[in-house]
């Protein structure tokens, strides 16, 4: 917890005092009157105070103990990884590729790479789910979903 | 009895064989788009809005209220399963119901789910029946100063949305009181925070964020863990609440239904405080509360009544003023609009059976459902059956696709994104999402009132103990909190 | 002659080309971009449109939703989009003039061409039921000799209904009254029920079914003109002040052909002339409200001097 604790402190507090800051520019006004950056300015300072009391402990106690020391392997973290980049993917090739084409691309992503199935299994979910959501999005509710340049 | 003799009237509407189909697709729709991740009531309103225009305007009511109803159904089903909360007012049902799930008992949360709902909206719908008028005049006596002392009582609930540390909680909370800060300031009219954005301008959206905190948020920590295959498979155990269920639910249930009818009367109110609120009070009456989180049944039950009595409050505001107290009502109300009949005062005279025909379509609606929702519970626990691998993509497609269609925009899909990434490491650091999702939903609410009333009152803090609603609103708030304090340090005391 | 009969070739090839072109506008379906939520108000306003369209436009209608940004979003997009004359975005007062206004926005009017206005908002002052004043002079005398006392709700600061607020207090003299603003009409009129606020100002449908129920009664009417479903009620210039009509009109992106603009113009003219049209309008409780580009452009400009007035005396204006 310790390290986890000094990093979201310290965030925490940073976090907090730009609000403030960005607060006082928008105008505090009084407290009779509180202007637009009143309230942001005071639950950015509780932010603030709060992240403190985290952080400065956990500063003190200083030194890792032995199960973060474990958990800190790099391992752990490469699927989340994969998984993240496959949304940030999508994320920016839905407008250009269009719905399905991104769909079955991800699918097959997250299928393959991420949780190692075999090729003949990936190809199927991908495309199952793609002609799956194809219809329950597209034709039924009818949503507003990008097609890419082949109209689908 | 006069209502008895209405009640009549309204039964002969919904059990003309053409209503009660529509009731029935209403129902069916609203639940399967619900079911829906990310898609709540709003979304499958607005979704099967359009197939109601050629119908009459008894038979459309009634069938958007049907979607309505179902899609608040729909939505717990989410919530359960996968942690996806379709709704704000879903939000709840994951804390205790996923975990119920994960320990392979998603079927007594789904059923428990299922009958809370039922009661709840049954008892709901009594209400609305009886007290419509005299509930419609009290909930007008709600100004500013009342919204305000209300949303602070909300806000000290915070306490009780948590498992871990206090402090943590309320970092959560105040980080998402300045994320409902974002967006255009109503009261003086510029914008704040959003560093031009034009998406910023109303605000980060709450859905993105409630996908990607409970649903994305997940998926990674999954991820990452080894024993995470395990959970899933977890053997199957029964499909429907036991008898211990029953027992330790019945407050809750009750407590519930009576709290989010009252919650949902207000306009603005709404079914999502009622869940948070409920969600509380169970923990803070609740020989156990340290089991709050776990996987209680009480947990589900609260909310979920809670959720659908707020619903059937929310329409007494509609029904008797005119007045839509949330975005889909609103949507009801330009729905009765289109069918040239303006809801309101006048319209039980002018409009009996429609009127009637609404409430009894309710109480038919409330059935269809728990008939339609058991049977699905067997067929829902086998989704959760198909591999994990599988079952992640498809579970990610639902929340781009979800996100996306709010307003047609990417931009909500990298919000959700984001806060998947930042809901994950939070909870690793042992920060929980929900406290900081109460303050979300609150925080404009709150601001906005706190301003309003001070200018109303010309700047004195008197206002709010004034009046005597508010008054009473902030003592029980304040006594929440002393109890709360001294609970902690004198712990020998007697209560 | 060789030269000649090539120059003939030539230019009656491109006058068979251009009429070519224009007769083949348009050639798929024309979007409708409505940056509002579906559902609500406009949405059904165009919806009705589109779907009595297709014999006057030549092709079907589809009504988008691009929301996002009070809309803003919508406008955005359909600023950038090609100027082809198949995407139309339905702007209003608010989103078109206002909003860059106050804030810095990626576009601005001069965007846009603008194909004809269909309709406009009503908007009106509604008081609380039980006031010491019994129509709107009467309320003017009162906040007069009773300065600071009213408090008067709106839809929120920096909303066409402050800025009327204002603005009428400027032409009596110099009301001094607090504004309370809500988040939106609704809540705002809910207020005015509960008798939390003297006087609100706000879109007249939501607000008849009050107005029979007693709770609150209509003072006077914002619009130009008044309105059929409160016909008793005056507006505002037959009692010596400016109103405004919070128009809602199709808009092109600046640069699409001047024939092509005609053609929407015409056509949209065409299909509010439409008894299919202003049927379902009416329904609604709404009047299709035409006004082709040249009548509306100098009306628009007038509008757009106002509002910068009104921002920059209440200190709205964008730095």
């Amino acid at each position: 917890m310790n390290q986890h604790d000094k990093w979201s402190g310290a965030i925490g507090m940073l976090v907090g005092l730009a609000f403030c800051i960005a607060s006082v520019s928008l105008g505090l006004g009084e407290v009779h009157q509180p202007g637009p950056g009143f309230l942001p300015f005071l639950v950015g300072a509780a932010l603030l105070f709060l992240s403190a009391i985290i952080f400065f402990p956990a500063l003190r106690k200083g030194k890792m103990t032995n199960e973060e020391t474990i958990a800190r392997g790099m391992g752990k973290y490469q699927k989340g990884g994969l998984i993240l980049l496959a949304l940030v993917f999508y994320n920016l090739a839905l407008s250009f590729l269009g719905f399905s084409l991104t769909t079955f691309l991800f699918v097959a992503f997250l299928m393959k790479i991420v949780e190692t199935q075999r090729w003949t299994r990936t190809i199927v979910t991908a495309l199952c789910s793609t002609v799956g959501f194809y219809f329950v999005f597209l034709s039924w509710l009818m949503l507003d979903l990008p097609t890419g340049p082949w109209g689908f | 009895m006069e209502v008895l003799q209405h009640l009549i009237i309204g039964f002969r509407v919904i059990l003309d064989p053409m209503n009660l189909l529509y009731c029935f697709l209403g129902c069916l729709g609203g639940t399967l788009v619900g079911v829906l991740p990310g898609f709540g009531p709003t979304a499958a309103m607005a979704l099967l809005l359009p197939s109601t225009f050629h119908l009459s305007p008894v038979s459309a009511i009634i069938m958007l209220s049907g979607i309505y109803y179902g899609a608040m159904y729909g939505g717990s089903t989410t919530s359960i399963l996968v942690n996806i909360p379709g709704e704000t007012a879903s939000v709840m049902t994951c804390l205790d119901g996923y975990q119920m799930a994960r320990k392979g008992r998603a079927g007594p949360a789904l059923g428990m789910a299922a009958f809370g709902s039922f009661i709840a909206g049954t008892i709901g719908v009594i209400g609305l029946m009886l007290l419509a008028p005299p509930l419609a005049r009290f909930a007008l006596q709600f100004g500013p100063p009342e919204y305000f002392s209300l949303m602070f009582l909300g806000l000290t609930m915070v306490s009780y949305l948590t498992q871990g540390s206090m402090i943590k909680a309320f970092i959560m909370a105040a980080l998402g009181l300045l994320l409902s800060f974002i967006g255009t300031d109503v009261i003086s009219g510029v914008s704040r925070f959003t560093y031009d954005f034009i998406e910023l301008r109303e605000g980060v959206g709450i859905i993105p964020i409630l996908m990607g905190v409970f649903g994305v948020a997940e998926i990674f920590s999954n991820a990452e863990e080894e024993m995470g295959r395990k959970v899933f498979t977890a053997e199957i155990k029964g499909l429907l609440p036991t008898r211990k269920d029953w027992i330790q639910s019945k407050w809750a249930l009750l407590r519930g239904s009576l709290l989010g009818f009252f919650l949902g009367i207000l306009p603005g109110g709404g079914a999502a405080i009622a869940s948070f609120v409920s969600y509380a009070v169970e923990k803070r009456f609740s020989k156990h509360p340290q089991d709050f989180g776990t996987g209680t049944i009480e947990g589900v039950a609260g909310p979920e009544s809670a959720n659908n009595s707020a619903t059937a409050g929310a329409f007494i505001p509609l029904l008797t003023l005119g007045i839509p107290g949330n975005a889909v009502t609103a949507l009801l109300l330009g729905a009765f609009m289109i069918h040239g009949t303006q809801p309101g005062p006048l319209m039980m005279e002018r409009a009996p059976d429609l009127f009637w025909g609404i409430i009894a379509s309710m109480y038919v609606g409330n059935m269809i459902l728990l008939v339609l929702n058991l049977p699905l519970i067997g067929i829902w626990v086998r989704i959760l059956k198909v591999p994990y691998s599988i079952l992640s993509s498809l579970i990610l497609m639902f929340c781009i696709v979800g996100a996306y269609s709010l307003n047609n925009s990417l931009w909500d899909i990298a919000i959700m994104i984001f806060f998947g990434v930042l809901g994950h490491v939070m909870k690793k650091a042992g920060f929980e999402g929900a406290p900081m999702i109460l303050s979300l939903v609150i925080g404009q609410m709150f601001e906005n009132a706190f301003r309003q009333s001070l200018l109303l009152g010309d700047g004195s803090f008197l206002i709010f103990i004034r009046r005597p609603i508010s008054a009473v609103l902030v003592i029980i708030s304040v006594f929440l909190i002393f109890t709360a304090t001294f609970r902690k340090r004198l712990p020998q005391t007697i209560q | 002659m060789r030269k000649m009969f090539l120059f003939v070739m030539v230019v009656g090839l491109l006058g068979a080309l251009t009429s070519l072109s224009l007769a083949a506008f348009p050639e798929k379906p024309i979007q409708i971009i409505n940056p509002y939520a579906a559902g609500g108000e406009t949405d059904m306003i165009l919806r009705i449109i589109a779907n009595a369209a297709p014999p006057h436009f030549g092709q079907s209608v589809v009504v988008v939703n691009k929301t996002g940004g009070g809309g803003s979003v919508g406008m955005q997009f359909v600023a950038k989009s090609k100027p082809d004359g198949y995407t139309i975005v339905s702007g209003s007062l608010a989103t078109l003039l206002l909003h860059p206004l106050m804030e810095k926005m990626p576009y601005s009017y001069k965007d846009f061409k603008v194909i004809g206005q269909f309709g406009i908002s009503q908007i009106g002052l509604f008081s609380k039921a039980d006031a010491p004043w019994k129509d709107f002079q009467g309320f003017v005398k009162y906040a007069k000799e009773h300065p600071g006392e009213i408090k008067y709700g709106s839809a929120g600061a920096g909303t066409i209904g402050h800025l009327l607020m204002e603005s009428i207090s400027f032409t009596a003299g110099g009301l001094k009254m607090t504004h309370i603003p809500f988040a939106g009409s609704a809540p705002a009129l809910t207020s005015l029920a509960g008798g939390h606020i003297h006087v609100s100002i706000g879109d007249v449908p939501p607000a008849i079914s009050l107005i029979e129920a007693k709770k609150i009664s209509p003072l006077v009417i914002t619009n130009t003109q008044r309105v059929k479903t409160l016909a008793n009620v005056p507006a505002l210039p037959e009692l010596g002040y400016r109103g405004v009509d919070v128009w809602k009109a199709l808009l092109v992106h600046n640069e699409t052909p001047p024939e092509v603009v005609k053609y929407l113009e015409k056509a949209l003219e065409g299909t509010l002339k439409d008894q299919n049209c202003i049927a379902p309008l009416v329904k609604i409780g709404q009047e299709p409200d035409f006004i082709g580009t040249e009548k509306f452009t100098p009306k628009m400009m007038e509008d757009d001097k106002w509002l910068a007035e009104i921002v920059a005396k209440l200190g709205l204006a964008k730095k």
